[in-house]
């Protein structure tokens, strides 16, 4: 059978005159409109805002009446640059029909992480046996791995996890360090989240990687857990790593996170800004703990904390 | 942990029916994003919408993984629906296509309110008689 041919309709309009763009389009295009814009950066702390022209798009089938659809939807941008002075001639283009569902598949690598993580998508074969493979499936909750707060919290868990011994991991959201530490000899793991949807995922993760009989997930906070009335067995650890926000870390150190760690241990810190140095460091000091070293990736920290 | 955006993809997608095939494949694979992922969560978030165009706004983050939030439907969608009408003339000087009252622009502009950049309900209700205009639509008390 013949591949499926699609028209790909585009114009690069500002982001008002996307909707009126966005509504011509839907009218010849049934399946669907797509709206893309860019982002710029304000400062540091700035995760990206919406900036600069939208690129309005869609997709016809290509059959007979093609060149009749064509020439309307010419007509309608005509007509709307009557209006909007910044409405383009469409561009056209085609597109073979592929299997879209495994094309996206293609942007993936294993990354390698320290001396002895790789993280691995679930369909790529291991060729790096010397290395311990964490498996994932790309999904909302988790990307690729590259995220350096992901790469500095496996790189303290790496070196401070210690084989026949506990690992507990605040805010764990996909699972993958408490997966990281089953892997590199941790006797048992505890996630706590108060997201259900990261359960979920680092149930799914865990699975993926033969650590389920290892690590329980829960939906605990941490004064439930230090009250004693979490349910759970495992309470405190030797290693503790939290990988979030500063702001959140230091609401959490306020709700009792460094009594997570046992005395000696270790409390390990991912997802602070360069320049948040000094509120953590307040923050850790103030319960007790002792700085041990601080990692640096791009504009990222992450630290290592002692329990005496 | 926090994330650099990478792009705002918005989809308008009819409720409960997305696929794989274009526009979803072709911008979503662009970016790395795991297209059944998606698919599967807005179907299963719009279920109860089918027959609504429901926009999804995605945010995609530069390490590949994404969220989206569910928007109100376009204006012209809200438009047609309150006056029953399949398609819109596209011209404002073919004639008009239909009767739209005050009312109905209210009820409209109120849904929309949080998707404009109207400061109050009479600044969104303008922009909507904007588009109604443009429809070919005329507006009656």
């Amino acid at each position: 059978m013949d591949k499926r041919v699609w028209l790909e309709v585009s114009a690069l309009v500002s982001p008002e005159s996307a909707e009126s763009v966005s509504e011509l389009f839907s009218r010849y295009c049934e399946s669907g409109v797509v709206v893309e814009q860019g982002v710029e950066f304000q400062g540091v702390d700035d995760h990206g805002t919406p900036y600069g022209p939208c690129r309005v798009c869609a997709y016809l089938e290509m059959t007979e009446a093609i060149e009749d659809t064509k020439r309307k939807l010419s007509e309608g941008l005509w007509y709307l640059s009557r209006i909007r002075s910044d409405i383009p001639e469409p561009t056209f283009r085609v597109v073979e029909d592929q299997n879209w569902m495994e094309s996206w598949r293609k942007f993936y690598r294993p990354v390698f992480v320290g001396e002895r993580i790789q993280i691995l998508p679930s369909w790529i074969e291991d060729q790096h046996p010397d290395r311990l493979a964490i498996r994932i499936e790309p999904s909302m909750a988790f990307g690729t791995g590259t995220h350096p707060t992901t790469q500095l919290s496996l790189l303290l868990t790496e070196k401070y996890v210690r084989p026949g011994e506990p690992f507990i991991d605040v805010g764990s959201g996909s699972g993958i360090l408490s997966v990281a530490a089953i892997l590199l000899g941790a006797s048992e793991a505890l996630g706590i989240d108060i997201d259900e949807e990261s359960m979920i995922s680092g149930k799914e993760n865990a699975q993926r990687n033969g650590a389920a009989d290892r690590i329980v997930f829960a939906r605990r906070s941490i004064p439930e857990i230090n009250r004693g009335e979490s349910g759970l067995k495992l309470t405190k650890a030797p290693v503790v790593v939290a990988n979030i926000l500063t702001p959140i870390l230091e609401a959490l150190f306020a709700q009792g996170m460094a009594e997570l760690v046992a005395p000696g241990g270790m409390m390990l810190l991912s997802g602070i800004l360069s320049d948040q140095d000094e509120r953590i460091r307040a923050a850790a000091e103030a319960r007790g703990l002792v700085f041990v070293e601080r990692m640096a990736m791009e504009d990222w920290a992450g630290y290592a904390f002692r329990k005496p | 942990m926090a994330k650099k955006i990478k792009a705002i993809v918005k989809l308008n997608l009819n409720a409960g029916k997305a696929n794989p095939a274009p526009p979803v494949g072709p911008a979503l694979a662009a970016h790395g994003i795991n297209i059944m992922a998606f698919v599967k969560d807005y179907n299963a978030r719009t279920q109860n919408r089918v027959g609504e165009v429901v926009p999804a706004e995605i945010t995609v983050f530069t390490d590949g993984s994404f969220t989206f939030v569910l928007k109100t439907p376009p204006t012209t969608f809200l438009i047609k629906k309150a006056i029953g009408m399949e398609k819109g003339s596209g011209l404002a000087s073919k004639g008009k296509e239909g009767k739209i009252t005050r009312a109905q622009i209210r009820e409209i502009a109120e849904a929309k309110f949080n998707d404009t950049n109207a400061v109050d309900i009479e600044g969104a209700m303008r922009q909507i008689e904007g588009t109604v205009r443009n429809m070919g639509v005329e507006i009656v008390d």
